[in-house]
């Protein structure tokens, strides 16, 4: 496929999965904030610092509102000046699903153009001021359609494979962050003593933003940061769990790979081997306690890292006319002709 | 409550009280007495109750919107999408006026295609006198860079829109002919597809000529002008990007056509062939069906700061590697200024008399017209020779006096730039207002399609202008679309 076309392919779904994850963040925090253990000073500031938001949001509105839990929402939510603003996340989703229109089903189309129309026209806005609740809920569903549509009503061919690579690692990196943040917020907890009730407040709060609550106290485990850091990074089959996304990424990985018999793609597979075998070695003992942020930030660093070489190998426009010049003789190879 | 109360009135008929306003009607001769052979089609519209229609038009405009069926306009620089109006009460044509209409057409198109080929060949209809080489020479849209470069198949304009208004005779007649880039006929398909949701029935029972397969005529068109086996051609539409006005259309054919829609930058030009960048290397591209105008398509030979085009593509095309469709140079056959003299071509190439007829053009380079022009100035449409889309008209019984002094200057010092135009009177279409179903003034564009053969979609985009007495009918300046329906012959 065009690789301009799979490089949007591959940003339409993380802007949708940075989007999905912005609004689970900022909905289970509104819940959050109503048990009084909990600062919301704190809590807020804590949605500034995991999207990567704080500095510019201090630099608009002053570092003394970062508790103003109305200000943070519509900061993160509505402001279009912030490029990380779930608007501007979904306009620049809906702006990479138009220019790949002929590629993405209509199902998906409508699914994704719909949303931003809502977004936009300002009857999202009115039903976020009048019931928030209902709002929130409304926008995961819509996110979680346009999910749905991508595995249901399209080829799971290059492209597909290309926009699921960008849906996993971008999700694998926000879990990796939000974990990053909650630990930084509650330091190294003391291995003698058990969770504090806020403490405890905080890692239910995580869990739930990445819908994850109920498979926790499934796997039979008990609430503490250890156990959380543990579950959300290495869980086989925690949907949203980093492991798990790095080896179905690989999976997709392999898949586009096989276009350019293995040509393309060799070190963004070497890189994400890397990664994977990082986790493998890493069988908990490292995961929690003062290395775990370090962890983390190999982790986001490295996520971060193969999105880069993932464009040099696949994306990038001069490549083609590299390759044409490294072909003997200097006739342009025939692929695919 | 009030509208319960008005429930009660007799039904209303979709056309009950309306009236033509003095021009020539699409649909009707007089208030209550439709054109014989429309009449059957009328009386199926006659049944639908206003308050219905209504309702349906605004299901129709909420499709439109939630399916991005938009056009961005040219003023905002990243493009408010806008939906382009859509009237939901069909324009019909009999079935016999469009046979001859279609056989005009395709005459047209013939001698444009011709001439273009001469005019970068050998330039007969030059030597012959029968039109002036300065004014050629002089045409912004002359590309001498293209002249001997062979054009694949003879054809140069493989898609055409020739705007065609309805006269008070009766007589369709050529407005202007779009060689270049015409755009548009997503629509014709759009509103079809939405008219047929709306209306199953009635369609039904209309007996339409059907326009759903143009995107496979395009591609076979396209496909047999390839310069290698159609079974080995790649198509490619190619698009300036999502910020055009025309994007959603460029999107539309790839996706009706099953062809790569590429950007200039997605391809590269090497040993003379032209190769998209794709995941797993190059691949080559045979036809590309640009919708980006010819300055920008070449930095090479053109403008170099285009970054729309590709380097080096014309000298692919040269080397005979890559069709390019609409060809390079075709502004020279719908310039303004060579509109009176399409009639010529006809004779000169084809022998034939024009089956179509067009407007009389007075050429303000020429002095005897000029005068004439200066001195009726408000009986007269002055258009500048290189404008579209409704840009840079006169409109002379409208314009206020500083207007036609302010065109009066401009004539006498720039007069080439311009021509003039009787005002034509051109027919009306019922059409729902807010008041009502009342006369909208109407055109016609058709779409020709030429690979090794010519073909006529059925129909063509009608324009509405929405306002009343309203003569102007562009998209960006208050205009709306129709379903045209070519009805089918009588069984």
């Amino acid at each position: 496929m065009i690789s301009r076309v799979a490089e949007n392919c591959f940003w339409l779904q993380r802007y949708m999965e940075r989007a999905a994850c912005t609004a689970g963040m900022i909905e289970v925090n509104l819940s959050t904030v109503l048990d009084m253990q909990v600062s919301p000073k704190e809590s807020w500031r804590a949605l500034l610092v995991a999207s990567g938001e704080e500095p510019s949001f201090v630099e608009r509105h002053g570092a003394e509102v970062v508790a103003d839990g109305e200000l943070v929402q519509d900061y993160l939510i509505w402001d279009r000046q912030n490029s990380a603003s779930l608007v501007q996340m979904i306009t620049m989703a809906r702006e990479n699903a138009r220019s790949v229109r002929e590629t993405i089903s209509l199902e998906m189309w409508l699914a994704v153009n719909g949303l931003w129309l809502w977004l936009t026209s300002g009857k999202g806005r009115r039903g976020f001021h009048k019931e928030p609740a209902e709002f929130y809920d409304r926008l995961r569903r819509e996110v979680e359609l346009v999910r749905a549509l991508t595995y249901g009503t399209i080829l799971h061919d290059e492209a597909f494979h290309f926009m699921r690579l960008g849906m996993l690692l971008e999700r694998a990196g926000q879990t990796a962050r939000l974990l990053d943040v909650k630990h930084h917020l509650l330091g190294p907890s003391d291995p003698g003593q058990g969770d504090s009730p806020v403490e405890v407040a905080h890692w239910l709060a995580l869990l739930r933003t990445l819908t994850a609550t109920e498979s926790f106290f499934k796997r039979g485990l008990t609430l503490s940061g250890a156990a959380v850091a543990h579950f959300l990074i290495l869980e086989r089959d925690l949907p949203r769990s980093v492991r798990h996304c790095l080896v179905r990424a690989a999976d997709s990985l392999a898949y586009v790979r096989e276009f350019s018999d293995g040509k393309r793609g060799r070190r963004s597979a070497a890189m994400l081997e890397h990664l994977r075998t990082r986790l493998r070695t890493d069988s908990g003992s490292r995961v929690f306690g003062a290395e775990l942020h370090d962890e983390l930030t190999f982790m986001i660093d490295g996520i971060a890292n193969l999105c880069e070489q993932i464009r040099a190998d696949f994306f990038d426009p001069t490549l083609a006319e590299q390759e044409v010049d490294r072909a003997a003789g200097g006739r342009a190879p025939g692929v695919g002709q | 409550m009030c509208a319960k109360h008005r429930r009660k009135d007799p039904p209303s008929g979709l056309f009950d009280g309306y009236a033509p306003d003095g021009a020539i009607d699409e649909l009707f001769e007089a208030e209550g007495t439709p054109h014989p052979a429309m009449e059957r089609v009328v009386a199926l519209l006659q049944q639908l109750d206003r308050s219905d229609f209504k309702q349906r038009q605004r299901l129709a405009d909420a499709t439109f919107r939630r399916g991005g069926v938009t056009f961005s306009v040219y003023s905002d620089r990243r493009g408010i999408e806008k939906t382009f109006p859509f009237d939901l009460i069909p324009r019909l044509i009999a079935a016999a006026d469009w046979a001859r209409l279609e056989r005009g057409l395709v005459q047209r198109a013939t001698a444009l295609n011709r001439f273009l080929e001469d005019v970068y060949g050998e330039q007969e209809i030059l030597e012959a006198g029968k039109i002036p080489r300065a004014l050629v020479e002089r045409c912004s849209g002359y590309v001498p860079e293209v002249r001997g470069l062979a054009r694949p198949h003879g054809v140069s304009v493989h898609v055409a829109g020739i705007d065609l208004l309805r006269r008070e005779d009766g007589e369709f007649v050529v407005l202007e002919d779009n060689l270049r880039v015409p755009s548009g006929v997503s629509y014709v398909l759009e509103n079809r597809s939405v008219m047929k949701r709306l209306f199953p029935l009635i369609f039904q029972l209309a007996r339409v000529e059907t326009v759903d397969d143009y995107a496979v005529r395009l591609r076979d068109a396209l496909l047999s002008v390839s310069p290698v086996d159609g079974t080995e051609t790649n198509v490619a539409v190619l698009t300036p990007g999502i910020y055009n006005s025309a994007y959603f259309e460029h999107s539309f054919l790839a996706r009706q056509m099953g062809c790569l829609l590429v950007e200039g930058r997605d391809l590269f030009v090497h040993d003379d062939r032209v190769w998209v960048k794709t995941t797993r290397g190059p691949v080559q591209v045979h036809v590309i069906y640009r919708r980006v105008d010819d300055l920008f398509l070449d930095p090479g030979m053109f403008r170099e700061d285009s970054v729309l085009g590709v380097r080096g593509l014309m000298q692919a095309y040269a080397k005979g590697h890559v069709t390019i469709a609409n060809a390079v140079g075709n502004g020279v056959a719908d310039d303004k200024a060579m509109y009176p003299y399409v009639p010529d071509m006809v004779r000169f190439y084809l022998g034939e008399e024009p089956l179509l007829g067009q407007v009389p053009t007075f050429r303000c380079a020429e002095p005897d017209d000029r005068a004439f022009v200066l001195k009726h100035l408000e009986e007269l449409v002055v258009k500048e020779v290189a404008g579209a889309g409704g840009y840079g008209m006169c409109v002379g019984p409208t314009a206020t006096k500083a207007q036609l002094k302010a065109m009066a200057k401009q004539l006498a010092t720039h007069p080439e730039d311009y021509i003039a135009q009787p005002v034509v009177e051109f027919s009306t279409c019922p059409t729902l207002s807010s008041r009502g179903v009342a006369p909208r003034r109407v055109d016609l564009r058709p779409y020709v399609v030429t690979g090794r053969s010519t073909w006529v979609l059925p129909g063509g985009l009608t324009r509405v202008a929405l306002k009343a007495g309203s003569y102007v009918v562009n998209s960006s300046q208050g205009g709306g679309s129709k379903d045209t329906w070519v009805l089918k012959e009588q069984a």
